[in-house]
């Protein structure tokens, strides 16, 4: 009796092609394009800060690297969000051409949205350790920083595909709802502590925002970038949740994602 | 040869295809398949008929997974290549080269595949010296070779077309027509779905009636007979009575040389340039500037209705013309005074 037929969908060639692709427009133009993914975080950062400094009574120096060090990582998330939301519907044309994984489509998104998110976030990090004045310090601070940034990020990742994943869905079935996402991520930037600290929110309010699972993640990228030190179980507590809210977004958007043809 | 010894290409097992409907006062869901029960073998050449909304379309997107079935089972056995869009999924701002990649692995061909039948897809599309420009440089037309030519070397044991299989100017359309025509006979199994009925006659050993969702006839040629019957009442109901009819000749008579009109193909005549219900645009012209192989439209007195031919012959001051899909011609139709104009183009 004959077997129904599985070929293995070259996932890897898929992915290597289409990121190559988003990233390759032209040689020079895509270097440029780069750069400039890489510096928009640090000039908002000092754009911000420098505003700010004059509002809030800021004693503190590095309220620049204090701000960088929590937009960086919410500015990757807000950016992903908004291009992985609508790719379903921007690519239906390839969605209606054949059969694929389509949760291929937000994961090469993912990539191409980490890629500048995290050379920015290395030069950072070595501008920080660097700067002070031990060499050998220095290089044993930005190991460690290095390897606690790198886990966490790929964390942030799996967390910000979870919630794509959910919102690609929804925004396939009713495309207005892109509009209600555009408005969620713009309030994210208040709800979580990227210009100011925890400690200035009354205590009852820092509980309900600390829900969140962005905010902390921006808290625990802020210790890392700022070494304030941080608590490895709410570190673990953070990877564990993501990683099952992965499974379990990915197993809803397998299943919806059939019938998105019928929708589009 | 027995149909138990052959292998399964394609099962469909009960299938439904339920959508919601638009019109709200009436039932709430509308069936686009209904209760489909159909097995394809190897090697089965099939091609699936009915009008505009039969479900042709959304027979051919189940098979091939893109949608998915409400009720029942699809299952296939072999890997499918869908010719349903042909131009989908390209990116304008990448090369032809590029774009040759990440179409061919949305197909699911792997890099190292693809690296080897580069070459022979970027030969046979015929678009070498552009292949490295960005494809918002193209012509649709060659757009449509690139993606004919990437669709049919990606060798997959089903094929599933829908119409428009016969891409760009003559001289690939001959090409295309061949390849396909190759596949055909490499014993793979091929499920298409178009209007030129000569094309499905000469390729097709099996053919699916589909009306208003449901399977209405499944077999051999005698199915494409009864079918294209049935095309043509459908014609002569639609045909006008005789005093209207003389009006609208005159009309388009009395129109000044130089004027255009838009006339709806009601056959396939014409095919594969015309294909039945494509518009298309006529002109007059003058009856003496017409030359040999043009394409004309006029007035035949027993169908009443406007014919758009080509210029085959003359015979006594009278123009021959012919069908491009016709075997023979149709002697001494075409005079001054049933002459109506030139076609300039498909709209």
């Amino acid at each position: 009796m004959t077997q129904e037929y599985k070929e293995k969908f070259p996932y890897l060639d898929f992915l290597l092609l289409m990121t190559k692709k988003d990233l390759n427009v032209s040689s020079k133009r895509s270097f440029l394009s780069l750069v400039w993914e890489i510096s928009t975080p640090i000039i908002k950062a000092f754009i911000l800060s420098f505003i700010l400094s004059f509002m809030l009574v800021s004693k503190d120096n590095n309220y620049f690297l204090f701000i960088l060090s929590g937009l960086i990582s919410w500015s990757f998330f807000a950016k992903f969000i908004k291009s992985s939301a609508i790719i379903l519907v921007d690519e239906q044309n390839l969605i209606k051409k054949a059969v694929f994984p389509r949760e291929l489509l937000l994961i090469k998104t993912l990539i191409v949205s980490f890629i500048p998110y995290f050379i920015t976030s290395l030069l950072i990090l070595l501008f920080v350790s660097f700067s002070s004045v031990n060499f050998g310090v220095a290089f044993a601070y930005f190991i460690k920083s290095f390897f606690l940034f790198s886990v966490l990020s790929i964390f942030l990742a799996f967390f910000s595909l979870a919630v794509a994943l959910f919102f690609s869905i929804l925004v396939a079935r009713v495309k207005k709802f892109m509009v209600v996402i555009d408005f969620i991520i713009q309030l994210s930037f208040f709800m979580v502590p990227i210009f100011y600290a925890r400690d200035l929110l009354p205590n009852n309010l820092a509980g309900i925002l600390s829900l969140n699972p962005l905010f902390q993640f921006i808290e625990m990228f802020r210790s890392i970038f700022l070494d304030l030190g941080m608590s490895f179980q709410e570190y673990l507590i953070n990877g564990l949740f993501s990683i099952l809210f992965l499974v379990f977004s990915l197993d809803f958007f397998r299943k919806q994602s059939k019938k998105v043809d019928d929708w589009l | 040869m027995s149909k138990q010894k052959q292998r399964l290409a394609i099962e469909l097992d009960k299938v439904n295809k339920i959508y919601p409907s638009i019109d709200s006062d009436k039932e709430k869901t509308f069936y686009a398949l209904k209760n489909i029960d159909l097995k394809i073998y190897k090697g089965e050449k099939v091609a699936v008929l009915g009008n505009n909304g039969a479900g042709k379309t959304t027979l051919l997107k189940l098979i091939t997974g893109i949608a998915q079935a409400s009720e029942g089972r699809v299952k296939h056995f072999g890997k499918i290549i869908s010719l349903i869009d042909l131009t989908a999924g390209f990116y304008p701002q990448s090369s032809g080269r590029e774009n040759i990649y990440l179409n061919a692995v949305v197909l699911g061909t792997s890099l190292n595949k693809i690296k080897k039948l580069e070459s022979t897809i970027i030969e046979f599309s015929g678009i070498a010296q552009f292949i490295d420009r960005p494809l918002y440089t193209y012509s649709s037309g060659m757009i449509l070779r690139l993606a004919f030519s990437i669709a049919v070397h990606c060798d997959p044991d089903i094929f599933i077309i829908d119409e428009g299989i016969v891409v760009g100017d003559n001289d690939f359309q001959k090409k295309a027509f061949d390849k396909v025509e190759e596949i055909f006979k490499q014993g793979k199994t091929i499920v298409l779905c178009s209007h030129l009925l000569p094309l499905l006659r000469r390729l097709c050993n099996r053919f699916i009636w589909l009306e208003k969702g449901q399977l209405f006839m499944d077999g051999g040629q005698e199915v494409l007979l009864e079918y294209k019957k049935y095309c043509n009442s459908l014609v002569l109901e639609k045909m006008p009575d005789n005093k209207k009819a003389g009006l609208v000749f005159n009309f388009l008579k009395n129109l000044p040389i130089g004027e255009k009109f838009v006339a709806t193909a009601g056959s396939g005549s014409m095919e594969p340039l015309v294909l039945k219900g494509d518009e298309v645009l006529i002109k007059r012209i003058n009856f003496k500037n017409l030359k040999k192989g043009d394409i004309i439209a006029f007035w035949h007195q027993e169908l009443k209705n406007v014919v758009v031919h080509r210029f085959h012959g003359l015979e006594k001051g009278k123009i021959i013309t012919k069908g491009d899909s016709n075997l023979y011609s149709d002697p001494g139709y075409v005079d001054r005074k049933n002459f109506l104009g030139l076609m300039i183009k498909v709209v």
